[in-house]
């Protein structure tokens, strides 16, 4: 149970130590995943074909998403919170600059400065309250506010995440909203106990000009 | 890895009620790197609208990179200076270091390439 739900362990600076870290680069398993999952969100992102972009991957941890982007011709930058995790994607040779920085806390960008962001498998950190002083919800608004900012106007950021509740999912949403964001959740195979998978999908411009993903359905394996 | 003025150029200071003259972070750097990364005209061509050019050369002539203290007006078309830019942006990296807010003064280490934007505790 815990190893599927490694939030309930603990903050992540703290869950991702050395040991963890590691793992994320030692099993084949968790990197294909990882990676399946970071194409389906540059699928997402809909970027301007052809084009370089300049992306933000938020709990970019070992650099395992940042590797499809830097596939895919784009330029990144990397945000964890684990140092543990950005000595791991340093070692790998990540073609990115990375920043230690906590999202709740809000991103430290100028206006404007990114093309999409993604994040794989890290949003859901973000409502718990590791500490006392934590405030999900307050985090969560603080996070989004400065998202919305540093994205280029009409840009997308796509966030799969393992929601442990849907109210986890409506808080996220309805933050989101609230900041200036359009979109909504994308399931992916919902009829599937392995291959579901959620995407909260948001673009940083008037929600007439957005229409939301469509998910991929069937009983396609993961 | 290292940090890249690219990334200098649009980091301000985080700590909480510093919103104004929080840009840009004044670079100081122990150890330096010069990458090789292969100049990409049309990357360098998108990124020019977004960057704060007066703060790039300021910071850049803090660790010895020499731009024009001007942007060039024809900027788009000058490929010579597109690839000076592309140099100071993309391949002028800094390795161990500190960014420092010229509003609070607060300071951020680099340490192996990484700043660290973390908030301390009276931060929070
Ligand atoms: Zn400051």
């Amino acid at each position: 149970e815990n190893m599927a739900r490694p939030e309930l362990i603990g903050p992540p600076e703290i869950f991702y130590n050395d040991t963890e870290a590691r793992k994320y680069t030692q099993s084949s398993r968790i990197m294909e995943i990882q990676a399946r999952m970071t194409e389906r969100a540059l699928e997402l992102l809909n970027l301007p074909k052809g084009a370089p972009a300049f992306i933000l991957d938020l709990g970019c941890g070992s650099g395992l998403s940042g590797e499809v982007l830097s596939e895919a011709g784009h330029t990144w930058v990397g945000l964890d919170i684990s140092a543990s995790m950005l000595e791991v994607a340093r070692e790998r040779e990540a073609d990115a600059d990375l920043l230690e920085s906590d999202m709740g806390n809000g991103l430290p960008f100028r206006q404007g400065m990114f093309d999409g962001a993604i994040s794989i498998s890290a949003i859901q950190w973000l409502c718990n309250a590791d500490r006392s002083d934590h405030n999900p919800r307050k985090r969560i608004m603080v996070f989004f506010n400065s998202l919305y900012k540093c994205l280029t106007r009409g840009a997308r950021a796509v966030f799969q995440f393992y929601p442990a509740s849907m109210e986890q999912v409506h808080l996220l949403t309805h933050c989101a909203m609230k900041t200036g964001f359009s979109g909504g959740l994308v399931v992916d195979y919902p009829n599937s106990t392995k291959a579901k998978k959620y995407f909260l999908c948001l673009f940083a411009g008037p929600p007439t000009q957005y229409e939301l993903p469509r998910a991929k359905t069937g009983e396609e394996s993961e | 890895n290292e940090m890249h003025l690219l990334t200098q150029n649009m980091l301000q200071c985080i700590k909480k009620g510093c919103n104004k003259d929080n840009f840009p972070l004044r670079i100081s750097a122990q150890e330096l790197r010069t990458d090789e990364r292969e100049y990409d005209r049309d990357f360098v061509i998108r990124m020019l609208p977004r960057i704060e050019y007066e703060a790039l050369s300021r910071s850049a002539a803090e660790i010895g990179v020499a731009l024009p203290p001007q942007m060039p007006a024809d900027a788009q078309s000058n490929d010579a200076f597109l690839q000076l830019l592309h140099h100071a942006l993309m391949n002028v990296a800094v390795v161990t270091g500190t960014l420092t807010c010229p509003n609070c003064a607060r300071v951020y280490i680099i340490k192996n390439g990484i700043p660290n934007m973390m908030p301390n505790e009276t931060e929070v």
